[in-house]
């Protein structure tokens, strides 16, 4: 799914929607699927986060462990079963998750940063400026923004990335569509009546940005950043699969899935469990941007 | 045809913007110095050569001089000389060209051709069981990366199966469609679901149009009303989401063709990087730009024939 389009699609959808969330309509149901979603995503990140501190999930280590049983299936000691190494999967899986959260969360991050500011400078204060950063932004939203991302670390490192190039040009990915977004949300509040009278109390266009505005747009922001994260995860999966991500003896889920694959015939657990984990992280993720993203639409329905 | 003026100016700003960046990145990334000393180290030519490889690469010229004349010759086909291989780039370039772009249209169209029936049942269907497994497979797909499908295809098709080659020949043609199948679906299942679901939200709406009504009261069948009347003004938000995941498509080239190690744009890139074949870098990208501008073009004059109204915008 390593998509920028259906991600403009996703932010065309938004702008016209241009969710609205001071008047709530009466709290819905959010749907068992949803709560699959969030409990599945807070257990992929409690156990990465803790990854350190628990005693069944192995540190990485940069070499193999010759006493250990090499390339079996899950057993009872190691859940997702061995690698060619001896390392136990289902750490290396645990440990994969934090490198590519890591990832994620820094390129979305920066995406919030770069392209939320960017959005709501041009969506404020509209024309030549609005004119001059959309023309940008449609620029990087249309270009394959992973062939450049590709050419970048190829450039910056040439085969040997360290994390912030990758995260820097994996950025590349996120800015734009969050730019877009954050513009089409900031755009329909800031005609809003709230705004005006604040304007009419003398508040500069600074305070009136980052207190009336800014709380409103990021409830959009926020649900479509999960889309962006996924987008992200994926993405790197197809570095480390082109030996371009992060090199260090921590994996990351693509370089399992990768190393795996050699292996897929006799002992496919090893690209199994990692692609498992990803699918549903993914899908996860996806599910829950959807669910809101249709809600900030069905509450302008509502309206 | 202010229309497409406009267009078309904006297309050449993005060529242009995309070809100035990694033009200029490949110089600043390592310095000049560093760039001419690897182009001697490779040809394993003395210093006395240096001066010459200074001369070519226009090196005493500010960058922008330095791309526009990198961009003049670029136009006639010239961009030139890989140091790595010994050979004009332009020749390193024309096949794996070829075959990345059959690959590109190979999987656009076995998506469209399974997104629109789904997407015109889930929408005849709507809100019913069929929709609902429709969708929910649609979702399911989207969350597949391309990688995992090729693999796992490949696990299915190749391994087990054994009726299509998972690794491709390292000449391949492009009319060998027994070999481009696996490769082509693995990018084209996730680009069904993407489609497939614009298919259904506008075709929903569609089918609540009078001349809907109007074609059922005339008696008309139910494919004929879906396929001749309903599907064509519904596929307009389709048609530009084939053009723009034209982009993406590319991007995901370059891992669908490390994968069936076949030799195309993809795989010709992913080697430059790793030997610092910078000429190669810069023109992969400049043709993957151009090629992608250009799909964009033809994609909205093609928007103005389905719909009318856009050509006088």
């Amino acid at each position: 799914m390593s998509d920028p389009t259906q991600l403009t699609e996703i932010a065309d959808s938004d702008a016209e929607s241009g969710a609205d969330d001071n008047e709530r309509s009466a709290p819905k149901k959010w749907g068992i699927g949803f709560w699959i979603a969030v409990a599945w995503l807070t257990l992929v990140v409690a156990l990465s986060a803790l990854a350190p501190y628990l005693p069944f999930v192995d540190s990485p280590s940069e070499f193999p462990d010759l006493a250990a049983p090499s390339l079996e299936g899950p057993t009872a000691d190691h859940w997702f079963g061995v690698n060619q190494n001896g390392d136990d999967l289902f750490s290396q899986v645990v440990n994969g998750a934090r490198t590519s959260l890591i990832i994620g969360l820094s390129v979305m991050t920066l995406g919030f940063l770069i392209g939320g500011s960017l959005g709501l400078i041009a969506g404020f204060f509209r024309g030549k400026v609005d004119r001059v950063i959309s023309a940008v932004v449609d620029i990087l939203l249309a270009f394959p923004a992973l062939v450049l991302a590709l050419a970048l670390i190829g450039i910056l490192s040439g085969g040997d990335a360290t994390l912030p190039v990758v995260i820097l040009a994996l950025s590349l990915l996120s800015v734009a569509p969050l730019a877009r977004i954050t513009r089409a949300a900031t755009l329909s509040f800031a005609e809003r009546e709230f705004v005006t009278a604040a304007r009419t109390l003398g508040a500069k266009n600074g305070r009136i940005i980052l207190r009336e505005i800014l709380p409103n747009v990021i409830p959009p922001m926020a649900a479509f950043a999960l889309t962006v994260i996924a987008l992200v995860i994926v993405a790197e999966g197809a570095l480390a699969f082109l030996g371009l991500s992060v090199s260090s003896p921590a994996p990351t889920w693509g370089k399992l899935i990768s190393e795996g694959r050699a292996e897929i015939e006799d002992h496919g657990h090893w690209a199994l469990f990692p692609s498992g984990v990803m699918f549903l992280t993914i899908l996860a993720l996806n599910y829950m941007g959807d669910v809101l993203q249709s809600r900030g639409t069905v509450r302008e329905g509502a309206l | 045809m202010k229309f497409v003026a406009v267009r078309a100016v904006q297309l050449v700003v993005v060529l242009v913007t995309a070809t100035f960046f990694v033009f200029s990145l490949t110089f600043l990334a390592d310095g000049d110095d560093a760039v001419v000393d690897s182009i001697l180290q490779i040809e394993a030519g003395s210093e006395t050569r240096r001066a010459e490889v200074e001369e070519g690469l226009n090196i005493d010229d500010p960058l922008p001089v330095r791309y526009v004349k990198w961009a003049g010759d670029a136009v006639t086909g010239d961009f030139g000389r890989s140091y790595v291989l010994g050979r004009d780039v332009s020749d390193l370039l024309v096949e794996p060209l070829k075959r990345t772009l059959a690959l590109v249209v190979y999987a656009q169209i076995i998506a469209i051709l399974l997104a629109v029936p789904a997407g015109i049942i889930a929408a005849y269907r709507a809100n019913t069981w069929i929709d609902r497994g429709v969708s929910t497979g649609a979702i399911g797909l989207l969350a597949v990366p391309n990688y995992v499908m090729a693999i796992f295809l490949v696990f299915l098709f190749a391994s087990t199966w054994k009726v299509f080659p998972g690794i491709v020949d390292s000449d391949l043609q492009i009319f060998d469609f027994k070999s481009y199948f696996l490769p082509s679906l693995s990018l084209a299942l996730g680009q069904v679901a993407v489609y497939m679901r614009l298919l259904r939200t506008d075709m929903i709406a569609t089918l609540q149009e009078d001349f809907i009504g109007m074609a059922k009261a005339k008696g008309l069948t139910t494919r004929s009303i879906l396929f001749r009347h309903a599907l064509r003004p519904s596929s307009l938000s389709l048609v530009t989401s084939v053009g723009l995941s034209t982009g993406a498509l590319i991007g995901g080239t370059v891992i669908i063709e490390q994968i069936f190690a076949m030799p195309g744009m993809g795989t010709l890139v992913v080697r430059a990087i790793f030997q610092d074949d910078i000429f190669v870098i810069q023109a992969v990208v400049a043709v993957i730009a151009f090629a992608f501008v250009l799909i964009n073009f033809l994609v909205d004059l093609f928007y103005a024939v389905l719909d009318p109204r856009i050509r006088s915008v």
